[in-house]
């Protein structure tokens, strides 16, 4: 071959080179959607426009009538196009999708997962479940896999499991509950407990006016009223399970655990009781009285009398008494008082003495009067 | 309730940091498996989580309304938090392999062990 011939056949080369490129170029702007029209025909008379319009938007179509989400991306993980099912998923508009990177709406986490299924795309038909992050950081989880890979691009199916997981929960819920394992349920913006959801005892003990608690066999509160919670100011979660000595001051825990020992060797429902302190929340002891009855099962109910209110009440109700017992004793003075000076007014002759016996009187009733009107503005707890 | 020490994700573990479980319970006042779901849930953490749980027990009694927050049906019924992903256990728990599978609590100690 002659040196003329060689530099010809580079030309062809390298003519051939550019026309495979621009031939490359064409493929990926339409397989990127690019280009929506052709030109055809063989010369520059003959030739017409075609217009893809038609063809694509039923392609376009068919993809985004999938029930399932579709991206294709890049194999630097840039989404070079979505469907509509993968927006919703993903809640994002389409327009806000494209030239992004795919792991910006994948779980941290699930990153790695997915680039390994983009590298190895025939390494696992079922592909891989990912989160995929939603607005609100809500996330929603998603089976991922390679529906088809061509040169450097990758089409990548996601199928929502979110209603999988939502018949899973279901099937759950159905199963508890066939497990007598729920006993209340939520309507609307109402719960609804089941007829038998309480023991009889407990809907007496929640309107009781003392404290109440029920213990297992082993010392630890399983129920206890709204009064006792009221009392220790103690949510109610936190005296579920706990054991009741702890709430009991170390001094009084011997005649609790006395009452405990008693307790679990009666079989029937008599009584037995202790005066002890209790802890409340707010760090001031108070004074109760426990009394103690067996249930069924080793369980037994615990009744809790507030002595220190009660005392409040007895030390008010003495002070109230002493009052009444004072008010009675000035209305009997008043009220003789009076009597004399009506009797004086009846049987007195002299003018004189009547018009005495009359001024005191009216001064008595004066007096009376405003003894009544001090009583309409006294405070009770004065 | 509050068994965390340091915190949400503060505990540590040799100086390296322990995830912290973010466990949420629904219940109906005091029904009987209301209860028996904080106390079974009580003692599968302290058994199984010792000082790396926080429980928020949330009476739907009280509030019928926070159901909507996790879509809740029927009570009771526990909610993880975290760690990720979210995760439902309906009933008292009183089952506690089933409660264990359904925390994937052992699948997250292996996994912290490799």
């Amino acid at each position: 071959m002659s040196v003329h011939q060689a530099e010809e056949l580079e030309r062809e080369i390298t003519a051939l080179r550019e026309r495979l490129q621009e031939a490359e170029d064409v493929r990926r702007a339409i397989t990127q959607g690019e280009v929506d029209a052709f030109v055809v025909g063989p010369g520059e008379q003959d030739q017409k426009v075609l217009l893809l319009a038609g063809a694509y938007s039923r392609y376009r179509q068919l993809i985004d009538e999938m029930e399932h989400g579709t991206v294709t991306v890049s194999t630097r993980g840039e989404i070079l196009f979505a469907n509509r099912r993968f927006s919703r998923i993903v809640g994002a508009a389409l327009g806000e999708l494209y030239h992004t990177a795919l792991a910006d709406y994948v779980h941290a986490e699930d990153r790695a997962a997915l680039a390994a299924l983009l590298t190895s795309p025939n390494a696992g038909d079922e592909g891989v479940v990912v989160r995929l992050a939603r607005p609100g950081g809500t996330q929603v989880r998603a089976r991922v896999s390679v529906a088809s890979t061509w040169e450097s691009y990758s089409t990548l199916v996601f199928i929502d499991l979110s209603e999988e997981d939502a018949a899973a929960e279901a099937r759950e819920t159905i199963e508890a509950i066939r497990r007598g394992e729920v006993d209340a349920f939520v309507m609307g913006e109402a719960v609804v407990t089941l007829n038998n959801a309480r023991d009889p005892y407990q809907v007496l003990a929640d309107r009781i006016q003392q404290g109440a608690f029920t213990l297992s066999p082993r010392g630890r509160i399983v129920y206890a009223n709204a009064r006792l919670v009221r009392l220790l100011g103690v949510p109610a979660e936190r005296l579920l399970g706990a054991p009741i000595e702890s709430y009991v001051l170390p001094d009084d825990r011997a005649a609790l655990a006395a009452m405990l020992a008693g307790q679990n060797g009666r079989k029937n429902a008599s009584g037995a009781q202790a005066e002890v302190r209790v802890q409340r929340a707010s760090g001031e002891p108070a004074q109760v009285l426990l009394s103690a009855a067996a249930l069924a099962d080793g369980q037994s109910l615990w009744l809790v009398t507030d002595l220190s209110e009660a005392r409040r009440h007895q030390a008010s109700d003495e002070r109230t008494r002493k009052f009444l017992g004072m008010l009675a004793h000035e209305f009997r003075n008043m009220l003789n008082g009076m009597r004399l000076s009506a009797e004086l007014l009846k049987r007195e002759p002299d003018a004189a003495e009547r018009a005495k016996a009359l001024d005191s009187l009216e001064r008595q009733m004066q007096r009376m009067l405003e003894v009544v009107e001090d009583l309409r503005t006294i405070n009770p707890r004065d | 309730m509050t068994a965390a020490k340091g915190g949400k994700n503060g505990s540590t573990k040799n100086g390296e940091p322990v995830e912290t479980w973010d466990l949420r319970l629904y219940t109906a006042g005091q029904t009987p498996k209301s209860m028996a779901a904080i106390r079974n849930l009580k003692r599968i953490c302290e058994e199984h989580l010792p000082g790396r749980y926080h429980i928020e027990v949330i009476d739907l009694m009280a509030n019928p309304r926070l159901a909507k927050d996790d879509q809740i049906v029927a009570i009771p019924t526990l909610v993880r938090k975290l760690p990720d992903p979210l995760r439902k256990i309906v009933g008292d728990l009183s089952d506690e392999s089933r409660t264990l599978v359904g925390l994937q609590l052992r699948r997250h100690q292996e996994e912290e062990r490799q």
